[in-house]
């Protein structure tokens, strides 16, 4: 019953998606941020005042906190588990690092930067921590649940994690405090993103390394058309089927397409301070792993 | 413009359509592997030129600041080799003792194989140090400068002394495809290195013959000292001198006319055969 009545609103709500297709078809290049007036700032392709996009972002999360998990396998065909392996891979952790795991409030680099940590050859006397972080109160509690869940207790796993309530742009956490910063999958939902990666660059300690795995855009443009078309009807098609929510997602795929790409990014990232900048492409450019360093 | 004809354009401006899942971008000019094309310019005595902009200067600033840090970091990784081998291991273990976290060592995305490949240029330095030290030979027509050659790779190899026991693994490591390239243009500066001291002034094809067969006796002599346990490593030196006799006959040979060259080049033919059967009872 309640998935014939997703399918009614999705045809009640076909027209509003045609319009975004059109709009999105005549404008293939992204808008970039400079644009923008003073004081006001994208969510999704809607232009808002800046301090109503926290808001906004922190509602869109609270109604998907729930499903987030099962939402990430459905769009991404389960992709989203590979990158997040992989983003693993490129940080390798070692014993005694500690990691602010900004944004990861429902745990999945939490949980795979423990499960890294386990499978190394055991050290003596080194004790790693994680200090998972995320605006959002609901999506923690998911996280939180979840690792009680899978059993990563402090005492079972042997690295001691915490969970903070925080805004990535004002970290209340001391600088030089931290070796590794990763957020994956929510600089985009953040305001000013200079403003978050400066306080990456203040609480990591010298030689620290800042990590991020985001969306990005493909710089083929057939493979672009193909995503583009995936992302506007599909998505939140899927939203409505699986969470009952159509609005969450098509933020979700707006604001992955106003998110800067990877050049862009990547000396924004530089500008921040940080040296050694790279970046390296996932499936052909969907997401990409920003990397550097606070030397 | 219709959908039809989007679709068309789009097609014809990406022709790269198939790629692959996961690609490293190389977008790191200032990688390790500017290092030792640095090292040759500065050898080869190119000139620098004197106009500079401001900007550039700052970025060869920030280069070096980079390159130094790594190259610190890297140094105090070699202490831990005996102990962790070419790997990462050594290279987190290095980073905490230069003073930053473990976690640094992803300033090193290939891992071991940058270690090797440091160490390698370390060595090359320091034997182009030394051998700039050694007196000088003038070198004539068809003769080959056999001591200086056979002093210089036998430094060279016993730089690899004390990390004798994993240096099978280094050689394995530099046989990896994403090293390869590293691993040649070493070999190849250090040979540069070798016959650039040893007098080579040469210009014509020679100059080519002198450096891929060099190369040639120093792999080979690489791979024979692995498993020299002679005092001194004795048994190695009369290998290397072996085989730069070898290389003199051929080069003899070919410097003549193919009919009085018969007897040398047979000869020749027959040493290199005896050896490879191990029946050279010479020595």
């Amino acid at each position: 019953m309640a998935f014939r009545s997703g399918i009614t609103k999705i045809l009640s709500l076909r027209c509003a998606a045609h319009h975004v297709q059109v709009r999105r078809a005549l404008t293939t290049q992204t808008k970039m941020v400079e644009e923008m007036k003073p004081g006001k700032t994208h969510f999704g392709f809607q232009e808002i005042e800046e301090e109503e996009k926290t808001k906004k972002v922190h509602e869109v999360f609270e109604t998907v906190a729930e499903k987030y998990d099962l939402m990430n396998d459905v769009m991404s065909m389960g992709i989203h588990r590979v990158w997040k392996d992989i983003f693993m891979q490129r940080l390798a952790p070692t014993p005694e690092t500690k990691l602010l795991d900004m944004a990861g409030g429902t745990g999945d680099i939490t949980f795979r930067y423990i499960k890294y940590l386990q499978n190394l050859p055991a050290s003596q006397g080194a004790r790693s921590s994680v200090t998972v972080c995320d605006i959002n109160q609901a999506m923690l509690d998911v996280g939180k649940q979840r690792a009680l869940k899978l059993g990563f207790t402090p005492e079972l796993c042997g690295v001691d994690i915490s969970w903070v309530c925080g805004d990535a742009e004002k970290l209340n956490l001391p600088d030089d405090s931290f070796d590794a910063y990763t957020i994956a999958f929510g600089i985009r939902n953040c305001t000013h993103i200079e403003k978050v990666l400066e306080e990456a660059y203040r609480v990591l300690t010298p030689g620290g390394r800042f990590l991020c795995l985001e969306f990005s855009q493909l710089p083929n443009s057939t493979l672009q058309w193909v995503y583009d078309q995936y992302s506007f009807q599909v998505i939140p098609v899927l939203g409505q089927l699986f969470v009952g929510q159509w609005k969450p997602y098509q933020y979700l795929v707006e604001s992955i397409r106003q998110f800067p790409n990877q050049e862009k990014f990547k000396s924004m990232i530089e500008d921040a301070g940080f040296r050694q900048v790279t970046f390296e492409n996932l499936t052909f450019g969907t997401c990409a792993i920003h990397s550097g360093f606070k030397l | 413009m219709s959908r039809l004809q989007t679709i068309i354009r789009s097609l014809k401006n990406g022709r790269r359509i198939i790629g692959p899942i996961a690609s490293i971008s190389v977008n790191n000019p200032h990688g390790i592997r500017s290092y030792s094309q640095m090292e040759v310019q500065k050898d080869a005595k190119l000139p620098v030129p004197l106009t500079i902009s401001t900007q550039s200067e700052h970025e060869n600033e920030d280069t070096k600041y980079e390159e130094n840090i790594k190259n610190n970091i890297l140094n105090h990784a070699l202490d831990f080799v005996p102990k962790s081998g070419w790997s990462v291991e050594s290279l987190s273990s290095g980073a905490k003792a230069a003073g930053y976290p473990t976690i640094t060592h992803g300033l090193f995305p290939n891992g071991g194989g940058d270690l090797v490949h440091y160490f390698n240029i370390k060595c090359n330095e320091q034997l182009v140090e030394q051998m700039k030290t050694w007196p000088k030979m003038e070198l004539k027509e068809s003769t080959v400068p056999s001591q200086f050659i056979e002093n210089a790779i036998m430094t060279r190899l016993l730089m690899i002394d004390p990390y004798k026991i994993t240096w099978p693994k280094a050689m394995a490591i530099q046989t990896m495809p994403n090293n390869v390239s590293n691993c040649l243009a070493t070999l190849l500066s250090l040979v540069d290195d070798i016959c650039y001291h040893s007098g080579d002034r040469s210009v014509d094809f020679n100059w080519y013959t002198r450096r891929v067969g060099l190369a040639g006796i120093y792999k080979a002599a690489e791979l024979f000292y692995l498993t020299d346990s002679t005092p001194n490593s004795g048994a190695t030196r009369s290998f290397v001198a072996s085989r730069i006799r070898d290389a003199q006959l051929i080069q003899a040979a070919l410097n003549l006319n193919p009919v009085a060259a018969a007897p040398q080049t047979l000869t020749a033919a027959f040493t290199t055969a005896k050896n490879i059967l191990g029946i050279n009872t010479l020595k």
